[in-house]
């Protein structure tokens, strides 16, 4: 018979198993959500409309910004500031207004993005 | 600084807490699933403490998964025979009847040298005497001499022996341990009656007073 401590045991084991995956689902959503607002900002500057574009591109900075919280306690803290870098980066392309250099930094932005959300999916490359 | 002083504290709490559960055997004699969950642990709490671009979390997550791991395989070790020889082994036989067994000594890469050595660690020169030689699953040599080279006991010379008692610590460091002994059934007017009869006018002058059942005291005065 099992005592109360490997019952526990497994119980820990078994949340923190189930507090992993919820962490991967909601960083996926969360990278969905700021790669939406980022890819709508970029069409709004391949437009000419500057000033939409700008207001997008602040709305996911503003938006990644409010996960300060999350993203401390589960995100290495290099990871966090290189993906600031890239929305700092983006947001001064298009108050500059050029919409290539625009088009560079949001491709930046993206990969960071994206990378940031594949390193928490379980897949032999991100375990090995 | 102090994030790094946060950190140094929660880390520090858990490994206490963690080794604690993990029972006194980790501290000493380690099975190999301990022993490996000591050697990563102390890797494990050494990163985020230095690095504070890691967070705690990477931390404190690995040493409760590890603590949580370790506790199911020390159940199934306690609960399954096969699990526990499969996990730490079985005890080998390096000496049967006064003859090294090479094939053993091979096959556990134990050398003469070491066999010497572990024989020497415990007053043994003569390999002849050896009955039995176990090397245990945490490394431990033991050693059975065979009945004619073991030591005499008083039973078996059929003397009656007293037994004093292990010997209570009743001043420790100038400290009096009035648990101790109030245990041994003595009272602060009988302690100040010993401690004058050696010369001494109080407790905090004394380094050492040890007392058995049979009533024996062990004094040792605190050196100036």
């Amino acid at each position: 018979m099992m005592m109360k401590q490997e019952i526990a045991a497994i119980v820990i084991l078994l949340l923190l198993l189930v507090g992993s995956l919820v962490n991967i689902r909601y960083l996926d959503s969360v990278t969905e959500e700021m790669l939406s607002l980022a890819d709508e900002a970029m069409d709004f500057a391949r437009a000419g409309d500057f000033s939409a574009a700008v207001q997008k591109a602040e709305n996911a900075a503003n938006y990644w910004a409010e996960l300060d919280g999350y993203t401390h306690i589960f995100i290495r803290h290099p990871e966090i500031d290189a993906t600031t870098d890239a929305f700092c980066e983006l947001l001064g392309e298009l108050y500059a207004g050029d919409v290539d250099e625009a088009l560079g930094a949001h491709l930046k932005l993206r990969e960071r993005l994206l990378s940031m959300a594949r390193m928490e999916h379980i897949t032999f490359g991100s375990v090995f | 600084m102090a994030i790094v002083f946060l950190r140094t504290i929660i880390i520090y709490v858990v490994l206490v807490i963690s080794l604690r559960l993990m029972g006194k055997r980790q501290l000493g004699e380690l099975e190999l699933s301990e022993f490996v969950v000591t050697v990563v642990v102390a890797d494990l709490a050494s990163n985020p403490l230095q690095d504070i671009g890691i967070p705690l979390l990477n931390g404190l997550l690995p040493l409760i998964t590890l603590l949580c791991c370790e506790m199911l395989i020390s159940c199934l070790i306690l609960k399954n025979l096969r699990f526990r020889s499969l996990l730490c082994g079985k005890p080998s036989i390096l000496i049967s009847y006064g003859e090294v067994d090479q094939r053993e000594m091979r096959k556990n890469r134990f050398t003469l040298d070491e066999l010497a050595e572990e024989l020497r660690n415990q007053s043994i020169t003569d390999i002849s005497k050896i009955q039995f030689a176990i090397l245990e699953t945490d490394g431990k040599l033991n050693t059975i001499l065979y009945p004619a080279e073991q030591p005499v006991t008083p039973a078996q010379l059929h003397l009656a022996v007293d037994d004093p008692g292990y010997p209570t610590i009743l001043i420790n460091d100038g400290r009096v341990l009035s648990d101790n002994l109030r245990r041994m059934g003595r009272d602060e007017r009988w302690l100040k009656k010993e401690l004058q009869s050696r010369g001494v006018a109080a407790a905090s002058e004394v380094y050492l007073l040890t007392l058995n059942r049979s009533g024996q005291i062990y004094f040792a005065a605190k050196q100036r």
